[in-house]
């Protein structure tokens, strides 16, 4: 039996039907008006269009699945199986949608979230996508870590395609790891759109690593933007090996003096896959730092478009900024399109640039390898593995990065012994 | 080494005058078919391989047919390419004429973007 | 239109001037502002061939059909309609340096070639409100067969040729502005060297704006056959004064196989002159491509040399130096396009921006699918002398072929602290130190300009670091 698929232009939405969505699941009034105003953002905002601006101009917009938005939407469960967590001290890590229904914990999450999600700034490429996101969302996880805490765990949230938040707060001084995973899918096209939030303090130290292991026909629309405060440092990780056709923006604001942000990303690419990042690193404070590194190994038909602007505004001093690119292709089919740009608006700077690469393999490096004699296969993975040692060694935790690692697996291979712990 | 033909009737012996360019679809695959000054026929693939332009909405001159969207030009019976901005040829496709009917080749396999 | 207001030049400076004989002097042009008429007059001063007047006039509509790119400089202030296409300076064609009008001499005088030198050099085409009024062509040149007149005379001498390549490296529907100057073009160089033959001495030319609202669409086509090589020279200048004018100029250069290209531009248009202007190579097998891209004055320049590589091993070279200052915006860069396998280019670019200056690079590295062992290296350096000053990397890749080697790096910087306190420590002054520290960021492209020129940039630096100009 055929079904004839409507071909839509954008996802649809509508304000009532956001509006009945958010009270059959018995939301705040203010999280219902929150919706609400989401949606008729929304509507006013033009949805992106390949031939207007630079940053969607590779995507393939007109054959998103605009009519298969997964939908999660989770049914009720205790908050005591979920093995999610409030403590006394204020740490708060719940998904978003149990946090009415759970008991109150201290102190006040519920304001906090709020005045969080009142926040709609985001990469201007994706200002629709977060909008519509801001009104429809079903999932998405709140991690609150307080002033002066140090939470030596890695704390771990799961994001399954859906049209997700993730928020995370880390306040002043404190400390904490954040491993988001995005898993699951169905065989059928899905349409998937995780927002991620990321609020740092003053002084405050996050690591956020993402691994996107998502099924192989499900498209991503997405969306991340961090905040940097005074002296706040921020080594942010995008592992990205799952999903058909993605597209997500990364947005950096630095407003405070002295903050640290380190955008790092692995890309394994493969089948025919299309991985599409755009990137806006916007420098104001003085003596801040903003790095991008961004590694792609791209195998089949793959490809990779990086799309990644640096500006330093001239009311900031001192500033250090460097995006770097490198995309190693490892079949005649792959294909990266690396666009660094730079846009400076003050000679007041410490350092700043930019490099980018594509290439095949360094025919001596693989001569050298194989000459040890491994043969070309297990010396290409070998070369791969190098490759991608220069991000993976930056994550502190041999937990996490042995995660990330089993990611990256079915792309990469595995080198078997030569895996420290 | 002759791997088989296969010719296919596409349009009229009148249906384009001398001078002209016109779309045609053949089997799902969308080509230009041109005529020149002379009475000849020849065919290639309908879109530009510069920027996808319509080949067979453009011009024909001499024996090039020029792209409408940036003006590069192609041969009408080799596919090569006569002027940039497009440096790839497109497929060309051999063509006979019989009992007043053009016929393509369509044993030809384009070249496929992916 | 606003004016701009023009700080007095010292007197060795001379580029730039008006000419108070010359003032008023033109003798025949176009009516103002652009129409099918205008074309088909131009078309008619110059006795065309018909199949010239009807592509004139196909590459008018297009344009109209066009707009103008949305990114890259601001735009907005051009009007197409308050613009004389069409200028005639003198009658007839000068063939004898006696035959030069007065005050077209007193001009080559300003431009320090006394009338010695002139004859001495290989072959300049003076190009004097957009039309050739003394040409001359050096007796081995015309004997080794060399081709060096104005476009005018090449379409009427040499039509067959002209009309082969014409048009086949930028159509005219490329863009809005490749339209335009298919339509209304006049004066610029023709040159065809034959198979094998090698130019020592640079083919120079000389442009010049005198009349106000002048548009200069010059179109340059220049056919290298296998293993020649020639070295072009343009540089241009205009006077002060008081309007915007344009400068929308296309240039074409096949390179064959084998053959080696050089085409050196330095630009100094006043800076009220927009500078849009499309330039393209081809080369092929075994051939060599090299643009030296030197812009400093204009209000508005977007230009992007560009070198298709379309047979093996063939290179492609872009050196490109760009200095803003107050109220300027140079958007330049550089193409290259990689359509066979082997082929190498390399992109360096150097830019300055001082005051309120903006300088953009904005280059494009495309590698075709197939292209197998290609390697290209693109370096783009900036130097913001001033807090105000901006400056921008647009570097574009689309590499679509794996077996290659393509690398992009970029920095910006400001003047070292330390570098300049080493230097006035040792006697010079802040602008003199920092009028060296500029050179010596330029110095890798200014050592491959003709030594007249390296000498000219080099002062034309001093004096825009020294605030006299803009």
């Amino acid at each position: 039996m055929a079904i004839t698929r409507i071909r839509l232009e954008r996802p649809p939405l509508d304000r009532d039907s956001v509006e009945r969505f958010g009270v059959s699941r018995e939301e705040p009034r203010w999280l219902i008006d929150q919706r609400v105003a989401a949606a008729e953002r929304y509507l006013e905002t033009p949805w992106p269009r390949t031939d207007v601006g630079e940053e969607w101009r590779r995507f393939p917009l007109k054959d998103v699945p605009y009519d298969a938005i997964a939908e999660d939407i989770p049914r009720p469960v205790p908050l005591a199986e979920t093995g999610y967590s409030v403590s006394r001290s204020g740490f708060v890590n719940l998904p978003i949608e149990m946090l009415w229904n759970a008991p109150e914990p201290t102190p006040k999450p519920f304001d906090l979230l709020r005045s969080l999600m009142e926040k709609t700034d985001g990469p201007v490429a994706q200002a629709a996508i977060r909008a519509y996101a801001e009104a429809a969302w079903t999932t998405g996880h709140f991690v609150r870590v307080p002033a002066g805490l140090d939470i030596p765990h890695p704390i771990e949230v799961i994001t399954v395609p859906s049209v997700s938040r993730t928020i995370v707060l880390v306040e002043r001084g404190a400390r904490a790891t954040v491993v988001e995973r995005l898993i699951g899918g169905a065989d059928e096209p899905q349409l998937a759109m995780p927002i991620l939030d990321v609020h740092l303090e003053d002084d405050a130290v996050l690591n956020y690593v993402q691994i996107q292991e998502f099924a192989p026909s499900v498209w991503i629309l997405g969306s991340q933007q961090y905040r940097s405060a005074r002296a706040s440092r921020l080594e942010s990780f995008n592992v990205f090996v799952g999903a058909h056709r993605a597209k997500v923006g990364i947005g950096s604001d630095i407003r405070g003096d002295g903050a640290v942000v380190h955008l790092n990303g692995l890309v394994a690419g493969g089948n025919d896959q299309k991985i599409d990042f755009n990137v806006f690193q916007d420098l104001f404070g003085s003596h801040s730092e903003s790095i991008l590194l961004y590694l792609a190994a791209l195998y089949d038909h793959a490809k990779a478009v990086t799309y990644g602007v640096i500006r330093v505004e001239p009311e900031s001093r001192a500033t250090s900024s460097y995006q770097e690119c490198r995309n190693m292709l490892l079949s005649e089919h792959a294909g990266a399109d690396p666009i660094p740009v730079l846009e400076i608006l003050t000679n007041d700077v410490l350092r700043c640039g930019h490099g980018a690469t594509a290439g095949a393999i360094d025919d001596a490096d693989l001569f050298y390898v194989q000459s040890r004699g491994l043969p070309r296969d297990e010396a290409e993975r070998l070369i791969v593995r190098g490759f991608f040692e220069r991000v993976i060694e930056k994550v502190a935790d041999a937990d996490v990065r042995h995660e990330m690692l089993r990611a990256l697996e079915p792309r990469i291979g595995s080198i078997g012994t030569l895996e420290a712990a | 080494m002759a791997t088989s033909t296969r010719f296919v009737p596409v349009a009229k012996v009148g249906d384009v005058a001398p001078g002209e360019v016109v779309v045609i679809e053949a089997e799902g695959r969308s080509l230009a078919l041109g005529r020149t000054e002379d009475g000849r026929f020849g065919v290639i693939d309908n879109v530009c391989t510069h920027d996808g332009g319509t080949l067979g909405e453009g011009e024909l001159e001499g024996d090039c047919v020029e792209c409408p969207r940036h003006g590069g030009r192609f041969d009408i019976f080799t596919g090569a390419v006569c002027a940039l901005p497009p440096v790839i040829p497109v497929t060309a496709y051999p063509v006979r004429v019989a009992d007043g009917r053009v016929e393509v080749d369509l044993s030809v396999e384009p070249v496929t973007e992916e | 239109m606003t004016t701009t207001v023009q700080p007095q030049l010292p007197d060795n400076y001379k580029w730039g001037w008006n000419d108070p004989e010359a003032e008023g002097k033109t003798f025949a042009r176009t009516p103002k502002g652009l129409s099918e008429d205008v074309v088909r007059q131009i078309s008619a001063f110059k006795s065309e061939p018909e199949w010239m007047t009807k592509l004139r006039l196909k590459a008018y509509r297009h344009f109209l059909q066009r707009s103008l790119p949305t990114w890259g400089a601001d735009l907005s202030r051009i009007d197409f309609q308050d613009i004389y296409y069409y200028v005639l300076a003198s009658d007839k064609k000068a063939q004898d340096w006696n035959d030069v009008p007065e005050y077209v001499k007193r001009t080559f005088d300003k431009l320090g070639i006394p009338e010695a030198e002139q004859k001495f050099l290989a072959g300049v085409g003076a190009q004097y409100d957009s039309e050739v009024v003394y040409h001359n062509i050096r007796e081995d040149l015309a004997k080794k067969g060399v081709i060096f007149v104005d476009t005018d005379t090449a379409l009427k001498e040499h039509e067959a040729l002209f009309r082969k390549y014409f048009g086949t490296v930028i159509p005219a529907n490329d863009n809005k502005l490749a339209a335009l100057n298919t339509a209304v073009w006049s004066g610029g160089s023709f040159i065809w060297v034959p198979e094998g033959v090698k130019v020592d001495i640079p083919l120079q030319a000389y442009f010049r704006i005198n009349s106000e609202k002048m548009g200069q669409f010059e179109r340059t086509l220049i056919i290298c056959e296998p293993g020649s090589q020639v070295h072009y020279v343009e540089g241009c200048t205009a006077p002060i004064y008081s309007t915007a004018s344009l400068h929308s100029a296309v240039v074409e250069i096949i390179v064959k196989k084998g053959a080696r290209c050089r085409y050196t531009t330095i630009q100094n248009w006043s800076h009220n002159v927009y500078n849009l202007v499309t330039k393209r190579a081809v080369a092929y097998e075994d051939a060599v491509m090299e643009w030296i891209d030197g812009n400093l004055g204009s209000e508005v320049t977007m230009k992007y040399p560009s070198v298709y590589l379309m047979g093996e091993r063939a290179h492609g070279e872009i050196l490109s130096v760009a200095f803003a200052s107050d109220g300027q915006h140079l958007d330049a860069g550089g193409k290259i396009v990689h359509a066979a396998p082997n082929t190498t280019s390399l992109i360096t670019s150097k830019s300055i921006s001082k005051g309120n200056g903006r300088t953009s690079y904005r280059g494009l590295v495309k590698i075709y699918p197939g292209m197998r062992k290609s390697k290209s290296t693109v370096r783009c350096d900036a130097l913001i002398l001033d807090k105000t000053a901006r400056s921008d990397t647009y570097p574009y890749m689309e590499i679509d072929e794996e077996d290659v080697t393509i690398g992009h790096e970029a920095t910006v910087s400001k003047v070292g602290e330390e570098q300049l306190f080493y230097l006035m420590s040792r006697g010079l002054t802040e602008q003199e130190a920092t009028a060296m520290i500029v050179n010596g960021f330029i110095e890798p492209i200014v050592k491959e300009l003709p030594m007249d020129y390296a000498i000219e940039l080099n002062r034309l630096i001093q004096l825009q670091m020294q605030g006299a100009i803009g």
